[in-house]
């Protein structure tokens, strides 16, 4: 559940960007990054190998306002996606509130992503989350890539989106869909939150 | 004035006019949502659990004798007095724990602990926040972080 500081009025929810390695996870907060208001967002820490994938996860911290009095701030990880970086996902995805799943549209890559995505549900179960309560959000990247080399969105869905959640086509290099998917995270998450308060308001 | 800064005020006023040294507001499970005044020998997280605990079993204890309800909790101390009360104006109900000495009486924390309610009901009616509300706040927040899309 969100970290909620109820002396300081605060909401802290953590986002895990998740998916196969090179999906794209890194470029969505580079984009996120680079585009939200400086005041906004604090300092984007990549934790990153000499080749430039991700080691370890990259985090970016984001203010989204005053909602229902509290000051409600999104904590953005990835993960790294290579196979053998198994341990540092479980420990990146602890407390995670949301998950956006990064899928890479090419369809050689079809495989690692239904690998990720097990791999997620795998981890989850590890740490007693039920993955269909947790919110989830998929995304299709890479959809600017020539059509002979993707699936398209409605292919991506048959294989991957079994739970019927939000999805959106992405491009994440040049940003299309990374704001979309952010929103609808954003809204998955929160109003979850403000559902168990409600729940908790009527017992 | 948002709900945050009402409920420091009333809890302020409550303070000074019923004399007391230290007032909490807490969550039935010990989280402290405001608080004002001090007392140096009071840990305020050990005091708020303590506090917690105490409403909880009551209640149980009420329950198991067909009663459900919390009234309030007088331990008169030496020269340090606790007054442990429900804020039933919201649900679920709140705590107040407040600490105080001989220079006021158990009496006038009553009366300002009703005073109290009264405001923190008030309050209650003129603040909580509707789905449409949370909705609204909601998407003008993400609006302004990410832009119209």
């Amino acid at each position: 559940m969100p970290v909620v500081d109820y002396p300081g009025r605060e909401i802290t929810c953590k986002i895990v960007y998740y998916g196969p390695g090179r999906s794209g996870k890194t470029s969505n907060l580079q984009y996120i990054y680079e585009r939200v208001p400086a005041e906004r967002r604090g300092a984007m820490v990549s934790l990153a190998t000499h080749n430039e994938r991700t080691l370890f996860f990259d985090f970016l911290p984001l203010e989204l306002g005053t909602i229902s009095g509290f000051t409600t701030r999104f904590q953005l990880y990835t993960v790294p996606g290579q196979a053998y970086y198994r341990n540092t996902r479980k420990l990146v995805l602890q407390g995670a509130d949301g998950v956006v799943f990064v899928a890479d549209s090419q369809r050689r890559q079809q495989e690692e992503n239904i690998e990720s995505l097990r791999d997620l549900h795998e981890a989850l179960a590890d740490q007693h989350v039920d993955p269909r309560t947790l919110p989830l959000v998929l995304q299709y990247n890479k959809q600017d890539l020539p059509r002979d080399l993707i699936s398209p969105p409605h292919l991506m869905e048959e294989e991957l989106n079994f739970r019927g959640v939000p999805s959106h086509a992405a491009d994440a290099l040049t940003g299309a869909g990374v704001f979309e998917t952010l929103r609808s995270i954003s809204e998955l998450v929160l109003r979850r939150l403000n559902a168990t308060s409600h729940a908790g308001a009527r017992t | 004035m948002n709900e945050v800064a009402m409920t420091g005020l009333a809890l302020a006023r409550f303070v000074r006019e019923a004399g007391v040294q230290l007032a909490l507001l807490l969550e039935a499970d010990g989280r402290v949502i405001a608080q004002h005044g001090f007392v140096r020998r009071i840990d305020v997280a050990t005091a708020s659990t303590l506090a917690a605990a105490i409403g909880a079993t009551t209640r149980e204890l009420g329950l198991f004798l067909g009663d459900g309800t919390l009234g309030p909790i007088h331990h008169g101390g030496g020269d340090v007095q606790l007054f442990l009360a429900p804020l039933p104006e919201r649900a679920p109900a709140r705590l107040l724990l407040t600490v105080f000495d001989a220079r006021t009486s158990l009496g006038l924390v009553r009366v300002f602990w009703e005073d109290l309610r009264n405001a923190l009901r008030r309050e209650a009616t003129a603040q909580a926040p509707s789905d449409e509300d949370f909705e609204r706040e909601l998407q003008e927040s993400l609006t302004a972080l990410l832009g119209g899309l």
